[in-house]
């Protein structure tokens, strides 16, 4: 069973998202201030159940690209066109650069992870050497 | 150098250069051999998973928010935020004949510092017990080369025998004492070239004990010359409890590869009161609901899984068993404790060892009213039972008459018979550590003391009367247990030459 505090961090968490389910800036601001403003018994507590939940909403909204080399323009620009024909546009981009990777990329979307690169084909090699 | 060259070379050649997907998670807390990972959304239940450092672990509990794994390894290395992915793969251990000799930790890595263990298949530790249909009654004598064992508790091929008692009341010792008996067999079973013959391959768990005493199997187990048809699988006191708790599932694998390809082999389990507490401390960091004792709910599922997959697999299914000797320590002579009673009802039967009787001498300490083997009858040799059938109700009626008698001055002459009786099986009974008998000894010995060979000698005298039938009937006697061993029988005329050997026997002690 629900506790009272888990319920309401539920209904705080709906609020602060748009009708496609993507957390909004402005609705977030509104539901911290209401919660200040009402200050309910346990606030600690949903306040930090309530930032856990948005960590994860906002994790699900996010593709983090890694590349071995200086990520370009003509690079992110065109990795965000081809996420946008996928998702429509409801995904954020963040493309950095790795050097542990030397070349190849790293795609982490939620909690999979797909990657080719020289670091993961050696990875690959120690391990089938060491078997 | 070229070689090696060559194989880096091929490695290369055959690496795939597809791109990889993983399912990955963050560590969120860390403590007591548990990490908390955070994502692992596509982990399986048992599935190994893999942490910075070679650091391996195992997914227990599967979270709503969150992942329980319990670690491996070395836990130090690690720290908040480090990455955890999965591999794919349950936790699998080496199996084989490669491991005869092998001391191994519980996951299969070798301790002994004889090198890698080069072992070509390997076996998931967690797996489905054998299911009805390809298993078949006991019907196959494990010898321990106990004579209060054989003769009152006899252990089946298959059989899941308990061994039960306080501490320090010589558990360990009837368990190595049966592997030292089948490292024995296979010896002459080997040196014979029967090709019915079928040796026991045997699996020490040592799960919880201290380093000294794992250090005193092991050095037993070399001297004795068993070490060569022997694997031990370590988990000791100072390993950490997911090492504990994973160590006799490992080695069952390791038991059942032998089962599974047509051969015989015995694990011992010891002991399994340790394995529950290192269970009950998991299931406790991994904030796993807890009962009585704290165990957590499981914990009968726990034994009753492992115990499970011991059995005897029909001719169809290949012929093999896998017999397991489990071991419990109780506290203050309760068998009615929780561990206690969950594993007495899974077994097919108890050893009871009792601390009274051990500090009397009386070594092994077997109660014989409250052990029992409730399968093993089945697979005795047919001589042996012939000689041993009544010995376990006389030893239960000296037992209780002893009680009596002391009250008692004036016996009637049944009374006195039957106590005389008795106080002489029991010094047959008494055995030194590491110092199996043949069956076909045991067989002679019990023959003589049925047919009242033992009744002039005085009580004192009767633990030695017995080890020199015992060396005569291995030397000039051989004859004559030769031929019990070959038929299995004791039919009139082996018979016959057993009364001629025990009385040229009986002619010479003095």
């Amino acid at each position: 069973m629900l506790s009272k505090s888990n319920i309401i961090v539920r209904e705080i968490v709906k609020i602060s998202t748009d009708e496609s389910g993507l957390v909004e800036h402005s609705r977030v601001e509104d539901v911290l201030s209401a919660l200040r403003e009402i200050n309910p018994s346990g606030h600690l507590e949903i306040l930090k159940s309530y930032l856990v939940e948005i960590r994860k909403k906002l994790r699900l909204q996010l593709v983090e690209v890694e590349v071995g080399c200086q990520p370009n323009e003509s690079l992110i620009s065109g990795l965000k066109s081809k996420l946008a024909k996928h998702t429509s546009g409801s995904l954020e981009l963040k493309v950095s650069q790795n050097n542990h990777l030397i070349a190849g990329y790293r795609i982490r979307l939620v909690d999979d992870v797909f990657e080719d690169s020289i670091q993961s084909r050696l990875r690959k090699l120690s391990q089938s050497l060491i078997c | 150098m070229s070689s090696i060259t060559e194989l880096i070379r091929k490695e290369i050649e055959s690496l795939s250069t597809e791109s990889t997907r993983t399912n990955v998670g963050t560590i969120i807390t860390l403590a007591d051999g548990v990490a908390r990972v955070d994502g692992l959304s596509k982990v399986m239940y048992n599935e190994m998973i893999e942490f910075p450092n070679n650091v391996l672990g195992i997914a227990l509990n599967l979270e709503e928010d969150s992942v329980g794994c319990v670690l491996l390894g070395d836990v130090s290395s690690l720290k908040e935020g480090d990455e955890a992915r999965t591999t794919g793969k349950l936790l699998s251990v080496p199996v084989g004949k490669e491991l005869l000799g092998r001391v191994v930790d519980a996951v299969g890595r070798p301790m002994d510092g004889k090198g890698a263990i080069n072992a070509e298949k390997y076996l998931p530790v967690e797996r489905i017990a054998p299911g009805i249909i390809p298993r078949k009654s006991v019907d196959q004598p494990l010898q321990t080369g106990i004579m209060a064992v054989d003769s009152m508790v006899p252990i089946g091929r298959g059989q899941r025998e308990l061994i039960i008692g306080d501490r320090s009341t010589g558990k360990t010792t009837i368990a190595i004492d049966t592997i030292i008996n089948q490292a024995k067999i296979n010896k002459q079973g080997e040196a014979s070239g029967d090709p019915n013959f079928r040796a026991v391959y045997c699996i020490y768990v040592a799960v919880g004990q201290k380093n000294a005493n794992v250090a005193r199997t092991i050095k037993v187990l070399e001297e004795s010359g068993a070490m060569e048809y022997v694997t031990i699988v370590s988990a000791p006191a100072a390993d950490n409890p997911a090492n504990q708790y994973l160590a006799p599932y490992a080695g069952c694998a390791m038991g059942e590869w032998y089962m599974e390809n047509g051969m015989d082999a015995l694990i011992v389990y010891d002991d399994l009161s340790k394995h529950a507490v290192a269970y009950r401390q998991i299931s406790l960091i991994l904030k796993r609901p807890s009962g009585r004792e704290a165990y957590p709910g499981d914990v009968f599922y726990l034994h009753s899984r492992l115990l499970e997959r011991s059995a005897r697999l029909n001719a169809e299914s290949g012929n093999g068993s896998l017999t397991a000797l489990p071991i419990i320590e109780t506290q203050m002579g309760d068998v009615s404790g929780y561990i206690p009673t969950n594993v007495i009802s899974i077994t097919d039967g108890q050893i009871f060892l009792e601390t009274d009787l051990f500090n009397k001498g009386i070594r092994p300490a077997v109660s014989v009213g409250l052990s029992v083997s409730r399968v093993g009858s089945a697979a005795q040799i047919k001589a042996y039972k012939k000689v041993a059938g009544k010995v376990k109700l006389e030893l239960a009626q000296f037992r209780e008459l002893a009680a009596f008698s002391q009250f008692e001055s004036d016996l009637d002459a049944a009374t006195k018979a039957s106590l005389d009786r008795g106080a002489r099986i029991v010094e047959l009974f008494k055995q030194t550590a590491s110092n199996p008998i043949s069956v076909e000894v045991q067989t002679a010995i019990m023959w003589a003391m049925q047919n009242n060979f033992f009744d002039a000698i005085a009580v004192s005298d009767v633990n030695r009367a017995t080890q020199s039938l015992r060396e005569y009937m291995e030397t000039q006697g051989k004859s004559a247990c030769e031929l019990i061993y070959s038929t299995g029988k004791l039919e009139e005329d082996t018979e016959q030459k057993l009364r001629i050997a025990v009385e040229d026997w009986k002619r010479t002690f003095s």
